[in-house]
Formats: C-alpha cells, structure tokens, sequence
C-alpha cells in the first residue's frame, strides 16, 4: 500500500509520456513572413487584421487573435489580386493580459505598449517590455511582496534572481508561511516544491540548509550556526514553532542517540534535583518541551503516577466527562 | 524497509527517465557532498563521515490532452564511511540510508484552474501547516474569484517506516489526513478563506481543526493579515474560547517598496495544541503564549542615494501565561545591515538577543543569549568565497560553557555548463567541543533544458 502511493502517480506520468510520444516530434521554429512594418507605414490599422482582439480577454496559446479581412477596401487599395496568407499562430503566452480591458485605456492605440513588431524572417515575436506595464501599474509593491500574479503566469523558466537584490518584505522567514496560507500558487508563480523541500521536509531531510549549503551566506536559512547549543532556548521562547515542521519522534531519536533521553544506559539526566516535586508548573507552561523526550502514548511515563485514581493532571477548565471515555483511546490509557 | 525504498526509487528512474526527455523544461539540480564532523554522544566525541548525493527533477510543460504535466522528484542518498551520523528516524545503524523528500505527478487543465497532484507532496495552503503528504491535491479556480484547494492521504514519515505511529517524524500523526480551504477573492484587496484538517491514527483523531484567513489591502502599501485556527478537538474537553485556539495571528504589513518595509504583529497559541490530540500529554497543559512585535527593513536607496546598504530590525516580547507561574515575558530583538557594494560582493553583520520567559528558567535550564554574526562573499575571476563567523554568548552556562564561537569558510568555482564545486571548512570552539572542525567538498549540478514547440 505504500508503495503504491508512489507508484500509482508515476504510472500516470509514464503512460502520458507514452502519449506524448506518439505526437510528432517538434518542427524547427519557421520565420514570420508578414511584413509588419510596411503595413504600418502604410496606415493599416492593427484591428484591421486583429479584429478578435477588442473582445479578447485572455491570452491564450498559440492563439494571436488574428482574422484577416476577405473584402477589404483597405487591403484592395495595394493588393490586387488579393493574396492567399495564412498567419503562424505560434504564441506561448507569459502573463495574463486581458486586451479587452486595457484597449479603452489607450485609445485603441496599440503601439503604446507594442513598440516592435515581427517582420519577414524573423524568429522570436516581439512581445511589449515590462516597462510597457509599469509606466501604468505600481509595481514596487507588487516586488516588494512577491505579488506576481495575476500578471505572471509562470517564471520559473526564469532563474532566481540572488537573495541579496530581492526582499519580499523585512523579516520573511518568519512570516512567510502568513502569506502562503491563502496564497500558495503565489508562490509557485515562482518556486518549485523543490526549493521549500530544502526546508520543509524536515520528516525525510538529513541535513538543515545551512550544512548543506555553507556557501550561501546571505540567506536567511533557519537554526543557523551552533543550533544544537541553544535551541533548548529557542524552543522554551516558541515551542509550537518547533512542532509546526518536528514530529515529537524527530527529537526522541536524537535525544536517544545522543544519550540524553531516559532509559538510556548511560542517561545524562537534564533534570535538576528536587525534580519531581517541581516538575508539575513546568511541565504545564511547555508539556511540549516533555515531548521531546518522553513517550506520548501508552508507555508515558506520566501515567505511572497520574493515572487515574493518581494524581489528577488535568488544568482547570477541563470539561472531559466519563462519557467521553469510550470513544477517545487516549482518555482510556488512564481511565480503564 | 530498505526493499521499499528500492523499489520506489528505481520506479522513479524508470517512470521519469523518458517523461523527461520530452518535457519542455527540465530542471536538474545534483549535489554530490562529502562532509566530516564531529558529533558529541554520550560525553564522547565521534567523527562523522557522511557521503550524500542529493538530487531534485523538476519537468514542466509536459503536454497530455486538455493540459500540461509537471513532474517533481526530490530525492537523497547517504552512506557513512565512518562512525554513523544521527539520521532522522530511529533506525540509525545502517551504513546507507536515503529517502523521498518529494515525488508528484501534478495535471493542469483549463489554464491552469485545474490542477490535480499525486505523490509526496507538501501541502501549504489554508491551516494545514506545510504538511508533508503522501497522497492526493486538487486545486480549483472558478470564476477568478473562488478557489477551492483539498487534500487527502498519508502523513509522510521518514524511510516509508511509520504511517499510523507515535514513531513517525512527521507533526501530523497518523495514517489519513484530510482537509482543505475554500477562499474568496476580490482583485487585489481582498482574500478570505474557510480551511479545516483533520487526521486519524488507526481511528483516533490527531487533527480536527478549523480555521479561518483573511487578507485586507485597502491601500497597495498595507495589508492586515489574519488567522485563527480553532481545535474541534479542545473544544470537547476545555472550557473557554481562548483554551481552544491553537494558532491564531494578526499582522499589519507595510511593503512600502522594497527598500521600506514594516510590519507589526500579533500571535496566540497554545503548544500543547499543536501535539497530536492522541498525545497523552496534551491534557495536562495550560499554558498560552503571546507574541508581540514589530519589524522594519531601511535601504538607503529609498532616499535615492546610490549606496545598496540596507538595515532590518525587529523586536518580539513573548507573554507565557501558566498556572503557577502566571504571566511572565520574554524578549528577542534582532538587528542587521547587510551591504552590497557591488553585485559580486555582499557583507552583512547581524545581532540578536533573546531573554526566554521567566517562567520556563528553572534550574538546569538558560535563559537567553545574546549573538553577533559578521560574513561576507566576493566572486571574482569563476571563484566565489565566503567567510562566515558567528558568537554566542549565553546568560547562563550551556554544558559549563559561556559562549560558543563558529567560523566558516569556504571556496567554489563555477567550471561552467551548471557544474561547479565548493569547499567548506567549519571550525570553533563550541559548549560541546573544545576544539571543533568539519569540512564538507561538493559537486554541483544546476542546469536547465528547454524543449519548446513554441517561439
């Protein structure tokens, strides 16, 4: 069963690569043949030929809204007869633009944002600069934020540009899981899974970021440096931080290997003497600092002594009732 | 186990072996790392001698009918070659060890407003708390304005070894998980969302949880961020709204540009709310925390002055509120300046301190320190190197010790085509080694192959 989660997904990936290969390999890009330029030196309208883009709302792929005129006084004027053309409608679109939207805006003129046009021979098509989209759209906040979409389709095919010349906002490690929550495919715009597994896959992971990558200095990567001799610290300041990414059998292992967890043959006890008498208020402010070393389930050592007709360890406030007992397993550890 | 693990990996090799050849865009990363440690066990110091070989795939634009495929594998290997590291999980003894951080399939349709993912995963979206999943994501985009993200599976564990029990590292325990969010938004300014998660372990319940988001931008340079998440599951067994809160935060953000950004925020939640609710230790808990805090970042080129020098500061005071010990606070402020004097070169110099609450110093434990880190990077001529030095002073001693201080350098060079190597060595004086060195060599692999039928 397990296994098969990984393979079933893979099996579907295979037989659509098997699809994929039937399709015919990919021709080699064939050049534009319209004359661009002459057409707009000679005063034909763009919407001339480009009548589908006042009610286009999207772009889409291989689709450039093209719809040559059949009768044309404008056309007849220099051809005659009129020539057979079928346009190349290769186009892979990079951001959403809605043309509809933005042609009232400008008067229907199209060349204040198409300043190039494609000409015969030419390969790449000329798509407007950016700047054509932010001499109208405030885009240092967009920046600041990682605001990309609804503009951007997909940028990964970018490289990312160095943690140095971009900020997302002051102090966004800590607060980006704040903005993924409600945008996640925010972030994919730009990052691949792969890049949060550096950190969030901390169940399967065998090194933090920065051991892995010591080069990068100026990332902000968590528990950098002597973790091991102050996360005690770090965890008592905010211990749900660390439970948001570390199962408590993440720190039990350690603990275990590294000897100081209980039962250990040679146990360096962390507890202070006089422990026992001490240990209820403390383990009330931060049960999840016990965690990290003593069982949780059935073996708990709490149960020993807090078991029922022990000890009652529940805080004030609690409303369990002996009614709740048959049906949560963890009520009847101690309630038999 | 190591059968398993076998098995889906050369299912991986077989299965995205000819998927990406033919994907228009194909990421390769591989890092090839030796490293050597000293690791501190049971008053002993141990060398370690780690040969990983990390790898991630990432094909994109794969097309299959209505749509594209993307594929993603993240994936590591590791054998020791000399006394064993610490590896997570519990089976520690073996000279190899590896396992799948990710591996999805994922299917887009209609633009993009479809997307369906299947594999290892993690999910980010709504209250889920970037839960590492095998299992299931559907994604759904409808009318621009509602979107609709589920999810269902197995918590992940480490080396497939331990769905359904207290032995897994994952946060979330147990053998199904569900949940999703359903958000509103409108343009810029607005987006609310509705997400829940829940999670059994052979039946017993480890997550019901139900939350709400929201993000307010009445101005571009504003935003107000909110979140609460409530546990179904307290709910049954504490009184008061506040004992059934896990999480909750309150953000105000002002990315002015990039230069001048601010933030003020707020946090509330309850630790033992975040244990599995098959936990025996969360009913013994009372205790709340409290975050409040405020961060800036400065760049001078805000003033329109030529000098790439920007400054962050920020400042937290923590609220614990516990029977027995009542409300007692905590502080951590953080100071930094980072220069950038040209674009192959950067020098940053950072400061913190942390004073933890008092209510958590009792003996045996610290209660803060105090860091400085200075470091630095220069490219020059296909070589980069970095320096890298790191002190910490603590308010009360860590195994005897004071203090701990680390440096780090290291040298790469870019050998062209993605390919390039790296050499780091790591040494100090620490509050568990007298003498402390590591070093670490790397081959790296980064490239990306573009296979377009368009342009």
């Amino acid at each position: 069963m397990k296994t098969s989660l990984l393979i079933v997904p893979l099996a579907l990936a295979a037989a659509a690569c098997v699809n994929q290969g039937k399709k015919a390999e990919p021709t080699q890009p064939q050049p534009y043949k319209f004359p661009h330029s002459t057409h707009i030196e000679a005063g034909v309208a763009c919407l001339e030929c480009h009548s589908p883009i006042p009610k286009s709302t999207r772009l889409q792929v291989n689709v450039i809204d093209v719809k040559l005129p059949t009768k044309s006084e404008v056309c007849g004027n220099c051809h005659d007869p009129m020539p057979t053309y079928t346009p190349v409608q290769r186009f892979e679109p990079a951001v959403n633009f809605d043309h509809a939207a933005h042609l009232p805006r400008v008067n229907n003129d199209c060349a204040r944002c198409h300043v190039k046009y494609t000409d015969n021979g030419d390969l790449l098509k000329p798509v407007p600069a950016m700047k054509a989209c932010t001499s109208c759209h405030q885009h240092a906040q967009d920046f600041a934020v990682g605001r990309c979409q609804p503009c951007h389709l997909d940028l990964k095919r970018y490289p990312l540009k160095p943690i140095a010349e971009y900020s997302h906002q002051a102090n966004f490690l800590a607060e980006h899981g704040k903005w993924a929550r409600q945008s996640v495919s925010t972030c994919a715009t730009c990052h691949d899974q792969t890049m949060c597994s550096q950190c969030h896959t901390a169940t399967t992971r065998p090194l933090p970021p920065s051991v892995q990558f010591p080069e990068k200095v100026a990332s902000d990567f968590i528990h950098r440096g002597d973790w091991i001799s102050r996360h005690a610290m770090e965890q008592q300041s905010d211990p749900a931080s660390c439970y948001k990414c570390h199962g408590a059998a993440y720190c039990q292992s350690c603990h275990s290997f590294q000897g100081v967890a209980p039962g250990m043959t040679n146990p360096r006890d962390p507890h202070p003497s006089g422990w026992v008498s001490a240990h209820g208020p403390i383990a009330r402010g931060n049960i999840a600092s016990c965690a990290a070393c003593h069982n949780q389930g059935a073996n708990a050592l709490c149960v020993q002594c807090h078991g029922s007709g022990g000890i009652n360890p529940h805080p004030p406030g609690w409303k369990g009732t002996t009614s709740q007992i048959g049906s949560n397993a963890t009520c009847r550890i101690c309630h038999h | 186990m190591r059968h398993r693990l076998g098995i889906a990996l050369v299912a991986a090799a077989a299965f995205l072996a000819p998927a990406a050849g033919r994907a228009s865009e194909l990421d390769v990363y591989s890092n090839t790392q030796l490293n050597a440690s000293q690791q501190w066990r049971n008053g002993q110091t141990y060398s370690t001698v780690p040969l990983y070989e990390f790898l991630s795939l990432s094909g994109r634009g794969l097309q299959i009918p209505g749509g594209d495929l993307q594929l993603v594998v993240d994936v590591w290997g590791g054998v020791n070659l000399s006394t064993p590291p610490w590896w997570n999980g519990y089976d520690n003894a073996g000279r190899w060890s590896g396992d799948l951080n990710l591996a999805y399939v994922q299917g887009s349709w209609l633009g993009g407003d479809l997307k369906v993912r299947l594999g290892r995963m993690s999910v980010g979206y709504g209250n889920s708390r970037m839960l590492q999943l095998d299992g299931g994501s559907l994604t759904a985009r409808i009318a621009n304005m509602f979107t609709l993200d589920a999810y269902a599976g197995a918590p992940t564990t480490q080396r497939f070894t331990a769905y359904g029990s207290v032995y897994s590292s994952n946060p979330t325990i147990g053998n199904l998980a569900v949940g999703g969010r359903l958000g509103f938004a409108y343009a810029q300014w607005l987006n609310v969302g509705v997400s829940t998660a829940w999670a059994w372990d052979s039946g017993d319940v480890t997550r019901e949880d139900l939350a709400v988001d929201l993000k307010i931008s009445p101005v571009s340079w504003m935003y107000l961020l909110g979140y609460l998440d409530y546990s179904l599951f307290a709910a049954d067994y504490f009184n008061g709204f506040g004992g059934q809160v896990a999480d909750a935060t309150a953000n105000i953000v002002f990315p002015v540009t990039a230069h001048l950004q601010a933030t003020l925020d707020y946090s509330y939640n309850i630790p033992a709310l975040l244990l599995p609710y098959n936990s025996i230790l969360w009913v013994f808990s009372d205790s709340q925390r409290q975050y409040l805090g405020a961060t800036a970042r400065l760049g001078l080129e805000q003033f329109q002055l030529k000098v790439p020098l920007d400054f962050d500061v920020g400042y937290r005071r923590v609220f614990e509120n516990a029977i027995g010990s009542g409300t007692t606070g905590g502080n951590r402020l953080f100071l930094g300046a980072k220069w950038r004097p040209s674009t192959a070169a950067t020098v940053g110099v950072e400061g913190a301190w942390l004073q933890v609450p008092s209510g958590e110093t009792w003996t045996g434990t610290n209660s803060g320190y105090g860091s400085a880190r200075a470091y630095g990077s220069l490219k020059a001529y296909g070589f980069t190197g970095t320096l890298d030095l790191m002190g910490y002073w603590y308010t009360q001693t860590v195994n005897g010790q004071w203090s701990s201080l680390i440096g780090n350098a290291t040298l790469g060079y870019d050998l062209g085509s993605g390919l390039s190597v790296v050499g780091a060595v790591s040494g100090g004086e620490t509050p568990y080694f007298k003498n402390y060195f590591s070093g670490l060599v790397k081959i790296v692999y980064n490239q990306s192959y573009r296979s377009r039928e368009v342009y």
